[in-house]
Order: C-alpha cells, then structure tokens, then sequence
C-alpha cells in the first residue's frame, strides 16, 4: 500500500451531476432505401473452387441490370492482376480466379441490358496447371433502389428462377459444345474439369431465347477429372509454400 | 474477424491488456477534487493518461436459454466457474448479504442482479491474481452490491482495494442500475450511464457514452487506467494474422507532433530485432516528377503516416495491436460525415501535373472502429461532398476499391486476390456483413484525368 494514493486520484463529485459527454447526435446516414422497385433483374454469380486445396474464389457476378448497357460500363468492375504469383523458387503460387472478358480486359462483373433475350457473357477460369476446378453457380434477383444520396443502390436475393435459368448453359469457349445445362433435374448444376496444362481456360456462359435441353455432367466423369494431372505431392507442397518476405507485390495498374 | 475476440481476454491480467497509454487530454469538471499523497488539490485540467483506443467488444454471445441460473440467497456463499450462466443473483437484505466468489476467467452472463458481495476468487490457489471477465448481455442491477471491495460503503478513500484490475466488467444494458454500488474494478457500459438519481463508488475505471451519476458519487481513478466518456476510447486488440501479406492502416491518430514509428506500432507485437527477416513493412510511394509508383521498404524508425496504408509481410503469426498509441479523433463536425459516431478524413495523393498515366493507386486504409461498408464512406473534392459512385462518375476516384485476401492459409475465400468491394453493391450477397475490417488496408485507384491540382479527401466513417 505504500504510496498507494499516489496511484489514486481520487476524484470527488461534488457538483451535481458528473457529465461526460460523449458519443450521440445524429449522422447524415446514406445508406438508407428511399425507393424501391422490382424488375427484371437478375445475377449469377460463378463460384470456382479447389475443395482438396481450399481454394475457392467468388467475387464475381454476371446478369442483366436495366441500368446497364450491353457495352463495358459502370456496372462492370475492373479486376486487378494477384499481387504474388510465384515464390523465391520461381514456382506459381496457388492459385484460382474468375475473369469476366470485355474489350480485351478483365472484369469481375459483367452486367448487360435485359432487353437482350439471347445473351453470352465469356469468362476465364485462371488457376494453376494441372488443378482440378469444379465450377458451380448461385442465381440471384436484383433489385434496384436509389439511397438517400441519390445513389443507385441494388440488392441481390438468392433466388432460383427456373424458367430464366433453365435457358442457361455452360459452353466451352474453345470447342463450342456445350458442358452442362445451368438447371437440370430439378437443380442448379456444377462442372468440374482439369486445367489440363493451362492456366487459363474460356468458357462462354449463353442465355438462350428458350429453355436449352438438360444437360448434366455424371459424377464418373466429374471424378476422373478430379485427380487428372494433379498429385497428392503437388498439393501438400503449395499447403507448406512459406512466405518469401523479399518477393514484393505487383505494383497496382501493371 | 472480431474487432475483439473475448478469448483475448482469458488468462490475461487487466494490467496487461488495459496498459497505461501516452497523455491525452480529458475534460473534467473543475468542481471535481482529486486527491493525492492524502492532500486533497484541483484536479489539473490537460494532460492526464489515457488508455489505448477501444472498441466494440465482439461478444458472439452464446445462447442463454438452456444456460444455468445461479441465485445465492442473503444469508449463503457460493463459488463458481467460468462460463456461460442465463441469471446470476446474489441476494440481501438489511444486514445480511449473499456472497459470490467468481473464479477467474469469462463469464457470459444474461442477467447479472447483485445485491450483496462479489468477489474474485483465488481458483484454489492456482491463479491467485487472475481476472474475473464479465461480459452482461441484457441486464445489470448492481444497486447496493459490493463488488471486489468490502459490504458496507464498499471501501473509502484511506482503504481502497488495490486490485481493480481484478473485476473487469462490460454490459450492453442501456439501463444498467448502479445506485449505491461499490465497485473496484474496470466498468465498460457499452451505452450511457446517464442516471443522475444514482450514486456509485468505484475504484478503477470507467467507459461509457456518456456518463451522469448523482451528486456525492465518487471515482477512484487509478491513474494508470482513466475514465473515458467515449467507449470507442479505449483499447483495441486487432487482428491475429497469418503468415503472409498483409494490407494494414494503424487505427491511431497520427499527427506531426504525435508521430508513430514502424516500431511504434507494430514493435508491441512483433520483434523488432528480426525486422527485414521475419517481418517488414513497405509503403507504395509516387514520384511527382517522373510520375512512376513504386515501393519502399520502410525502416523501424520511419513515421508511419495519416494517410497511408501499408504492406505488412510476415513469416509468422502476429496479433497487432494498439496499445499505448493515442486513439483516433472521431469528428462529428466534418461535412459529409454518415456515421453518428464520427468521422476521420485524410486526404489522397492526386496525380501530379504532366502525369498521363490513367489512374495512380492510393494504399489507405480504415481507421473505423468496427467493420464498415464502403458505400457510407465519402469523398470530398475541393469540399465537395460526393459518394464513391459520384466521384466516380467525376473522373476522380475509382467507385471500387481492392482489398487483398492473403494467400498464406488457402483456407478462405479468394485467397491470393484482390477482392473487390463497390459502393453500389454489385458484388454483395444476402445480408452480408460489412467488408472492410479494422486495420484493413485497401486500394484506392485515383483517376489521373480530373484529379490533378484538386484537394480529394477520403472520409472514413467510424461505427454506424
């Protein structure tokens, strides 16, 4: 206890209240919804992973938006090139993405107009050389609203519309023919396929005017795809890649 | 991630996670008398300590529903252990009083109702000087409790206990009940304290709001651990990262005479001695004259800067944190602002005259207290106040911004990318959480062809 009360301040109220004021008031917000309205608006939203690896990438959406036009546009966002691509031995690291295709660049979004009853978006799948990828997809409602700073705003609703998504297919952009149906059987379908020594494939994703014909791919198939070109060796040695703190990220823009 | 995990509280003396900070100014009442070495004197306005900035605790609440209750009645004693409880009461009446001996470690409580004797326990022995971590959900009645201090009038000024650090308390009740409570300890109300006809005697403390207490109510500040009318001021663990790259902001103010050295921030967390080895930091920079972008390693020496972000590379697991730093300072007052908690502006390098490069990229960063969206940030151009997207659509900055996901764990979602985030919500999902993290850094792509010779501040919201 000695020198104790050097370590107290011992504060006394003696008025008649002790006020500190401190956070409240208001803020301007900006995010709130001032209008709403429903369209015929939708998204699909392209998910690439590599279960074994834990890979997965997802940011990315394609669809129509009333707002958007069939040219790049505000509604497509611009991807950037991964800061890191290989390590101190010159070997590339893990990796898996999704890339829109407009005009020669990448995008992650790839929005068109509605009024455009056939539609394509392409795509590429980026991912090591000899990685197994299995693509699947998540269908979405848009709406739109605009907020309090007059901003549009869109809201996107998971929801299976199967009259829309049964006129989609996934194609292969190289060989024209057509993988899987978007929704067969009673459910949104999934493709898996090996790199096959690439590390980039194209595939083109089609809105047909009508419903196409069910298309799935069989679970044989999916499963010798799984471990083409790929190796259990491969795999535990991207797990223990450690970090190269002298190999510095690409600078932004290049 | 959590803003603050409460498993960085288990084991952890208070001591050392609330340690003293630098000098802060606090505001008190000159009618408030402070006492020291037994003489009572004015209580100096100015510079007295702080902590380091706080925030939101991430509770992740469990489920109280099948949880036990607890009630010791007036005349019993009872100890328990940590864990999850719905209803903890300790009863009293007139003279005779229940008494709870709280084991060390957290407790997750639903109701906390006291009105007898609280005490740390001693864990038979084993963690003698432990802390007992109480996070209250949805009710606290402590009128007339005697917490870590003796019944009666609690303590007074000649024999306060000397271990607030030893009951450390935080509730989300907006109507806790304090009256005639004698506390050592360290109490967060996450809301005000705003009850003028209650009194309350501590030892240790506080952090609230705002805080109104009746007439003859006394703190005992210890000066090592003051109190605070702001709870976003107060302490703040950050995130446990991995192995790897990592984009960072310090979310502490930052300042010519409040300068915050690479070692200054990061030094608390990770060994300097192994700075270039183990760990480094670079910052991108941009030559106004021959208009290119680059990197530079930074030195533990150098001043890290307001308005900048930076690449932190790590070969092992750190957890970063703030402490001892002077918190960030919230302005309510800045145009534009959407949080009614405040906002933080700095301003972003343009491109500079004759650059005809389209864009140059800006590595910043949040500074917010909790997790935010991009879409309530703001951007003001010459005092102009615009969204993302109206600058945007102004040739001044990108709507979107990239935030790197490591690559080190492959275990989560578009690891070794940019992941994308816009104000519009193009890319969002159902009901999806705020993107960017505290201390998350990110790029800001500013358009070099309606940028040059304008003032572009960013304005980063604090907490909704």
């Amino acid at each position: 206890m000695m020198n104790f009360m050097k370590k107290y301040n011992v504060l006394a109220a003696t008025v008649a209240s002790l006020l500190l004021l401190g956070c409240g008031g208001g803020g301007s917000g900006g995010t709130e919804a001032m209008s709403q309205k429903i369209a015929p608006q939708w998204s699909v939203q392209i998910v690439a992973e590599d279960p074994d690896s834990k890979l997965l990438f997802d940011n990315d959406r394609l669809g129509q938006l009333e707002v958007a036009s069939n040219e790049v546009d505000a509604y497509d966002l611009k991807s950037v090139a991964r800061p890191f691509t290989k390590n101190s031995d010159g070997e590339l690291l893990p990796f898996l993405s999704v890339n829109f295709l407009q005009e020669g660049k990448n995008y992650v979004t790839d929005f068109h107009n509605p009024e455009l009853k056939y539609d394509e978006w392409i795509f590429t799948v980026n991912s090591n050389p000899e990685r197994t990828v299995t693509l699947r997809w998540n269908a979405y409602a848009v709406t739109t609203s605009t907020d309090t700073s007059g901003r549009t705003r869109f809201e996107q609703t998971l929801q299976t519309d199967e009259n829309l998504m049964g006129r989609m297919q996934l194609v292969d952009a190289e060989s024209n023919e057509t993988l899987v149906s978007a929704y067969a059987e009673g459910k949104l379908q999934s493709y898996t396929f090996n790199m096959n020594g690439q590390t980039t494939r194209t595939f083109r994703w089609v809105l047909d005017t009508e419903k196409v014909p069910e298309k799935v791919q069989e679970s044989s198939v999916k499963a010798s795809a799984l471990y083409k070109g790929a190796s259990a060796k491969q795999y535990a040695t991207e797990m223990a890649s450690p970090v190269d703190i002298t190999i510095l990220p690409r600078p932004m823009g290049q | 991630m959590g803003i603050v995990s409460t498993s960085a509280f288990a084991g952890v003396r208070a001591t050392e996670v609330f340690q003293a900070g630098v000098n802060v100014k606090l505001n008190i009442s000159p009618d408030i008398e402070c006492l020291e070495d037994g003489v009572l004197v004015p209580c100096a306005q100015g510079i007295v300590r702080k902590e380091a900035p706080y925030d939101i605790i991430d509770t992740h609440w469990p489920t109280f529903t099948s949880a036990q209750n607890v009630i010791v009645p007036k005349n019993g004693t009872q100890t328990i252990n940590p864990g999850v409880y719905n209803r903890i009461e300790v009863q009293a009446q007139g003279s005779k009083y229940g008494v709870l001996i709280m084991n060390p470690g957290v407790y997750f409580i639903n109701e906390y109702i006291i009105g007898g004797q609280v005490l740390p326990g001693n864990a038979n022995g084993t963690d003698p000087q432990g802390t007992v971590t109480l996070l209250v959900k949805s009710r606290v009645d402590i009128s007339g409790a005697s917490i870590n201090c003796n019944v009666g009038n609690g303590n007074n000024a000649d024999t306060p206990y000397d271990s607030p650090n030893r009951y450390v308390f935080y509730t989300e009740d907006s109507a806790a009940n304090v009256h005639n409570a004698s506390i050592s300890g360290y109490m967060y109300f996450r809301y005000a304290l705003n009850q003028d006809q209650e009194k309350m005697q501590l030892w240790g403390a506080i952090s609230a709001e705002s805080v109104i207490l009746k007439n003859g109510s006394t703190i005992n500040i210890d000066v090592d651990h003051l109190l605070f009318a702001d709870f976003d001021a107060f302490l703040e663990i950050g995130p446990k990262l991995q192995p790897g790259w990592h984009m960072v902001k310090a979310p502490a103010e930052i300042s010519a005479t409040n300068i915050v050295t690479v070692n200054c921030f990061f030094g608390d967390d990770l060994n300097i001695s192994e700075y270039g080895q183990e760990w480094i930091v670079y910052e991108r920079d941009y030559d106004e004259v021959t208009h290119k972008q680059y990197y530079k390693a930074l030195t533990p020496t150098t001043p890290l800067e307001k308005n900048r972000g930076y690449w932190l590379a790590l070969t092992k697991e750190a957890e970063l944190k703030v402490l001892g730093l002077n918190p960030i300072v919230w302005d309510k007052n800045i145009a534009g602002c959407t949080s009614p908690h405040g906002c933080y502006r700095y301003t972003l390098q343009s491109c500079s005259v004759g650059d005809t490069n389209p864009y140059i990229h800006n590595l910043v960063g949040t500074v917010g207290s909790t997790r935010s969206n991009w879409a309530d940030y703001r951007v003001a151009v010459n005092g102009t106040v615009m969204t993302p997207t109206e600058a945007h659509n102004a040739n001044i900055i990108n709507k979107q911004i990239w935030k790197f996901i490591p690559n080190g764990s492959l275990a989560s979602t578009n690891s070794g990318e940019y992941e994308i985030i816009d104000d519009q919500g193009l890319l969002s999902l159902p009901n999806e959480q705020p993107k960017i993290d505290y201390y998350n850094g990110f790029w800001v792509e500013v358009n070099c062809t309606n940028s040059i010779g304008k003032t572009i501040d960013l304005i980063v919201p604090n907490r909704m």
